[in-house]
């Protein structure tokens, strides 16, 4: 019955340290800030040179293979090469009359953004990493920040969700956790994107019922919420299901990045608000 | 000196397992294998830098994998009293412990922090913590006894 009662007692003990612990976490992320710090650190020391061997091994046999068909890749660069500048020309144009444009109108810069480059160094290690998430090579000495966007040049991935000094965790889109502003870039239609937890399929939640949208059309981000910048694409509508009695449309995109395939990314950091000369002379009235 | 050589082994060989097979935690079998030793001073040390480095990789909030081990660890003291801490039984009923724990401790903490979790990939964690836990800890044990320990430091 002494024993029965001591175990009792440090039941009770253990379990009154451990909410005190958790709510001190919780009201500061002291521990939280900790452990991001000491252990994605401490794992990525660990797991990077096993990872740098495998992916110098995997290059050096995919030069091999990519060398015999140089000759043929190199002609369709160059004619892509070609076409590429034409357009740049001709953007060049453009964003000459919209900086005019934005002048003549007043409109404050949009805030511009720096691409770090970044390699997946592991995807979900231990029991507890069970959300849609990898890890990079990139951390906060970098310049990476909680929220930094990350992106791939055909679309949006996902945001930092942990950093330490040299290392850092990204939430994919495709996460139930998830959540996008998005916008139609056709109809115009706002929503937001919501993960469900598969790489392939994910769902477009407040879409008007009377919204013209149709199979096929691009979402991107809409800019609202302050963590994405404006015109990322992020996904097309694969399938919309109507129901009468609901007055909004359900709507099934999939993610215009293969979120199963990343090895590459790259995250955005805001650059230090610098007004171009040619706009800082513009007054807001 | 040796001892901390093997535990620095351990943490490193946890986390190369942990990567290698997806979902397992190989930590919470090398904190038995310390508790079984009975050097509590050595098992707390060992036990908060594990549960950082766990917390550090984790996705999910913090306060997961403290609740789970201290579950584990309490259930390892009361079992003590009934068994042989280091038979097979035992470790047995451990791992089908912390197996139960486990979805305990994250089905808790995620409804307290409204986290939406696959449900599917957190019961095949729990089968595979209860299935390979035994051999985990089977391989620290096997490992420590033949290259570790010194007879005149021999405590079972």
């Amino acid at each position: 019955m002494k024993g029965f009662n001591s175990i009792i007692r440090a039941v009770l003990l253990a379990f009154f340290l451990y909410l005190v612990v958790f709510t001190w976490n919780w009201k500061t992320g002291v521990l939280d800030k900790i452990s991001s710090q000491v252990g994605l650190e401490f794992v990525g020391k660990i797991l990077y040179p096993g990872r740098w061997i495998e992916r110098n091994c995997c290059e050096l046999w995919k030069d091999y293979i990519a060398l015999r068909h140089v000759r043929e890749e190199n002609k369709l660069l160059e004619s892509e090469l070609k076409r590429l500048r034409l357009e740049q020309m001709s953007l060049q144009v453009k964003e000459r009359e919209w900086r005019r444009l934005i002048h003549l109108l007043h409109f404050s810069p949009l805030p511009s953004w720096n691409f770090l480059g970044a390699r997946v160094l592991f995807y979900g290690i231990g029991p507890t990493n069970v959300l849609n998430s990898f890890t990079i090579d990139r951390g906060s000495k970098g310049g990476v920040k909680k929220d930094s966007p990350v992106i791939l040049p055909s679309g949006l991935i996902g945001r930092v969700i942990k950093v330490s000094a040299h290392y850092a965790t990204v939430l994919l889109i495709s996460d139930s956790n998830s959540r996008v502003p998005v916008i139609a870039v056709k109809s115009r239609t706002r929503g937001i994107l919501q993960g469900e937890g598969s790489l392939s399929c994910m769902q477009v939640l407040y879409i008007p019922y009377t919204a013209p949208l149709k199979a096929g059309e691009l979402f991107v981000t809409s800019g609202l919420g302050g963590i994405f910048p404006k015109g990322i694409p992020v996904a097309r509508i694969k399938k919309i299901e109507e129901n009468p009695s609901s007055l909004f449309k359900k709507v099934i995109v999939t993610p215009v990045v293969d979120l199963a395939n990343i090895e590459e990314v790259f995250i955005l950091i805001p650059k230090r608000t610098q007004i171009p000369s040619s706009l800082s002379r513009g007054k807001r009235p | 000196m040796r001892e901390t050589l093997w535990w620095a082994i351990v943490t490193i060989m946890g986390i190369v397992i942990e990567a290698s097979i997806k979902g397992i935690g190989a930590f919470l079998p090398a904190l038995i294998l310390s508790l079984q030793r009975e050097r509590r001073i050595e098992t707390f040390f060992l036990g908060v830098l594990w549960i950082i480095i766990q917390n550090g990789i984790s996705n999910l909030p913090f306060g997961i994998i403290s609740l789970w081990y201290l579950s584990v660890i309490l259930f390892f003291f009361w079992m003590k009293n009934y068994l042989a801490s280091t038979s097979i039984i035992f470790v047995s009923i451990i791992s089908l412990c912390s197996c139960i724990c486990y979805l305990i401790s994250i089905f808790a903490i995620s409804a307290l922090e409204e986290i939406i979790i696959p449900t599917h990939i957190i019961f095949q964690n729990a089968l595979k913590q209860l299935f390979l836990f035994p051999i985990i800890w089977k391989l620290y044990h096997f490992l420590y006894y033949k290259y570790f320990l010194k007879e005149d430091n021999a405590i079972f």
